[in-house]
């Protein structure tokens, strides 16, 4: 009985060991990894049906398991800023938005200009420069933009027709719009005329913008928090949020609130970016879907010089950490994603291209609804402030004061000056 | 000085007091070595001395975290506490469908922060909110924890009672079950009132558990963060920050690490002080009793 077992117990333990020997090479022959970490966004135009999935063409063609690590926009530059920053990392691509650029670069991502060398991007010239300049650090590349998010009025075209609203053509036809889109259904529910994404500095600078191309920050930071066109906009959210055109929930609104409010049709217009009309008109989730259009926010009829309003346009890069162990690899997959074939293939499945020519294409032209518009925003559209150390805390500063101001605790010119003055010491030196 | 005996007790303790050092006396010094330095991520760490405690300190949200943490963890610990020796006290008697009770009393401690904070701030949102529109339609007025500091806190109070109920009512429902019965019925028999058996004989019994619960309560509570955070973010205006959302600010928004440690020693003193409080309270009933 105890030789059976004996024997039992010797067979099984071959069998374990040649399958684990099988395994073991199995993997060795198997696919190499490339890890990436960034929104669930960046997946999803990544790897999308409609444009098509060229991130798992490109794996397949280079025998590379693809690990995406997707979290939130703040989750996302928290990790991949601290993986940068160990000794070593398994992140071999990050996603990283403009207001997160700081000095620090360098030493936490691989400079890319010989890689740009060796290997060339196609057309890079294509590329806007405005946003290489962001990423280049004594005078050195740290980034490839791979997705911009541009500002655009979505407007719920079936609430404007039951209230026989005409789709606004001017800044302050929006406006008088969405006081006039503010009500309750007999049922009870309220409709509020427009939404804004949050109360940040980069939200509230769209309608300094739109009124009178004003800024909050200008790239060579010069502050502005309390000049006229500054305290205009606020004054009118402000305005807006008193009279209950902007929801009461507005003092907590996050993203996803917009999304909600919109979906339920508890909204008829939003200023927020271009992406979200997919959002916004997802048929197995909003009420509203195949009624919502996505157009450029208009400017005010006092504002020369432009065709539709300055907006906000926020963009996303890959970078390569300094201590991934997979930089060729890396760089690979970059270049792959912004070629020219693939920036249109991501705009198909919702992307905002960063290629000028993407628009032109015929099959952004066909399944993009708002291609010309986000075309002709995005020409006139700029960052809302630059990236530097302290950019969060002034953001913070700044969403508390807009606070005070919405609840009465302070003037608008009151809180704006103490942004001012609170904000001043934290900029970088000219 | 030491004899054989003592060399060999030391030598058998020393692997757990060397996991204490490695686990808990290391992250300490280094937090405290850390709360001395400037540190942000792709920077070498640079000693600034006391800069982070002063610009703490000069800090006025600091103060008004400090604050909101100290009023809403004295009305958590005490309202959980008197809540759950009501329920525990009850709970103690026989009825019918005392299980079922038990276990609607308890799940809440099954409940994900994330889907409780997120529950809870729907049913009061303003214009939706099931529990809003009935506080509405039947007092008249709603919760309005958006815009109102005090409403805000007090919804966090709730919350956070609601989450960790069941921690407090666990511990008291047993030290309640362990007390003698033949104790009450003698005190009944000398014509004790059903107060005085409670506060003479069921509370002598249970308030080293209930010095325990405090002091657990009291440290989890001084580290409030996901309540506040996943409802409001400390708004509208910062005015019901807490401490645990102004460090994570520090250390998870702005990245400024030494900041962030100076801000969490300052918690942990807190705490410190508090506990010590109780702990001083638990040492002298143990000289006591024995």
């Amino acid at each position: 009985m105890r030789e059976k077992s004996r024997n039992i117990f010797s067979a099984l333990a071959k069998v374990v060991t040649v399958g684990a020997l099988v395994v073991s090479m199995a993997t060795i022959g198997n696919a190499q990894e490339l890890t990436i970490i960034g929104h669930k966004v960046h997946e999803r135009v990544s790897t999308g049906k409609a444009g098509g999935d060229f991130a798992g063409e490109w794996a397949a063609a280079k025998n590379t398991k693809i690990n995406w690590l997707t979290f939130n926009v703040q989750a996302v530059h928290e990790r991949l800023f601290r993986e940068a920053s160990l000794g070593s990392t398994t992140i071999d691509v990050g996603f990283a938005a403009n207001r997160y650029y700081k000095p620090q670069f360098p030493e936490m991502f691989q400079a890319l200009d010989d890689y740009l060398a060796s290997a060339p991007i196609k057309d890079f010239d294509e590329l806007p420069k405005g946003m290489l300049g962001a990423l280049t650090y004594g005078g050195k590349l740290y980034g490839i933009p791979f997705r911009h998010a541009t500002a655009a009025l979505h407007v719920n075209t079936a609430i404007l027709k039951e209230k026989g609203v005409a789709v606004p053509k001017t800044f302050e036809e929006l406006l008088s719009a969405a006081r006039k889109l503010t009500f309750t259904r007999s049922n009870g529910t309220k409709v509020h005329g427009l939404l804004l994404d949050y109360r940040s500095p980069a939200i509230l600078t769209d309608f300094a913008r739109a009124m009178n191309n004003g800024d909050f920050l200008t790239p060579d930071f010069e502050l502005k928090a309390n000049s006229p066109d500054m305290i205009g906009a606020v004054e009118e959210v402000v305005k807006l949020f008193k009279e209950g055109v902007l929801p009461e929930a507005f003092l907590n609104f996050k993203t996803e609130d917009v999304i909600t409010y919109m979906q339920q049709e508890r909204a008829a217009m939003a200023i927020s970016p271009f992406g979200r009309y997919r959002n916004f008109n997802d048929a197995k989730k909003s009420k509203a879907a195949g009624k919502i259009i996505s157009i450029a926010v208009p400017k005010s009829e006092k504002l020369e010089g432009f065709n539709v309003a300055p907006i906000r346009t926020e963009f996303w890069a890959m970078l390569i950490p300094k201590n991934s162990d997979n930089k060729d690899l890396a760089w690979d997959y970059i270049r792959n994603s912004v070629s020219p074939e693939n920036t249109i293939r991501a705009a198909v499945n919702g992307n905002g291209p960063i290629r000028p020519s993407a628009y032109a294409d015929q099959r952004v032209k066909d399944l993009v609804p708002y291609a010309s518009d986000e075309q002709a925003a995005l020409s006139v559209a700029r960052p809302p402030l630059p990236g530097f150390t302290n950019s969060a805390r002034v953001e913070d500063i700044f969403i508390e004061e807009v606070e005070s101001a919405l609840l009465g605790l302070k003037t608008t010119r009151e809180a704006l000056d103490s942004v001012q003055a609170r904000s001043l010491p934290l900029l970088p030196s000219k | 000085m030491f004899d054989d005996r003592k060399w060999l007790s030391l030598f058998l303790i020393s692997p757990v007091n060397t996991l204490l050092i490695l686990l808990i006396a290391g992250p300490s010094i280094y937090i405290v070595w850390l709360s001395l330095h400037q540190s942000t991520f792709g920077a070498d760490s640079v000693f600034i001395g006391f800069d982070n405690y002063v610009r703490l300190f000069s800090d006025s949200i600091f103060w008004r975290a400090t604050f909101n943490t100290f009023i809403v963890v004295n009305v958590i610990v005490y309202a959980e506490l008197a809540l759950a020796l009501m329920l525990a006290l009850a709970l103690n008697t026989n009825f019918w469908g005392k299980g079922l009770v038990f276990s609607i009393l308890i799940a809440p401690y099954a409940v994900s922060q994330v889907s409780a904070v997120v529950m809870w701030r729907y049913l009061l949102e303003p214009d939706i909110g099931m529990f809003n529109l009935l506080l509405q339609n039947f007092v008249g007025a709603q919760l309005n924890w958006i815009r109102n500091p005090v409403h805000g806190l007090s919804l966090i109070s709730i919350l956070s009672i609601w989450i960790h109920l069941p921690f407090t009512l666990i511990i008291l429902y047993s030290a309640i079950s362990t007390v003698p019965l033949d104790l009450k019925d003698a005190a009944r028999v000398e014509g004790a009132s059903e107060w005085q058996v409670f506060r003479k004989v069921t509370m002598r019994f249970i308030a080293p558990a209930v010095l325990v619960a405090m002091m657990f309560r009291y440290i989890f509570a001084t580290r409030l963060f996901a309540e506040v955070w996943l409802l409001n973010e400390g708004g509208p205006a910062r005015l019901t920050e807490v401490l645990g959302t102004y460090l994570f600010r520090a250390a998870f928004r702005y990245h400024d690490f030494g900041a962030a440690a100076a801000t969490g020693l300052a918690m942990q003193l807190l705490a410190l002080l508090v506990a010590s409080f109780y702990l001083y309270k638990l040492y002298k009933r143990m000289q006591s009793d024995g």
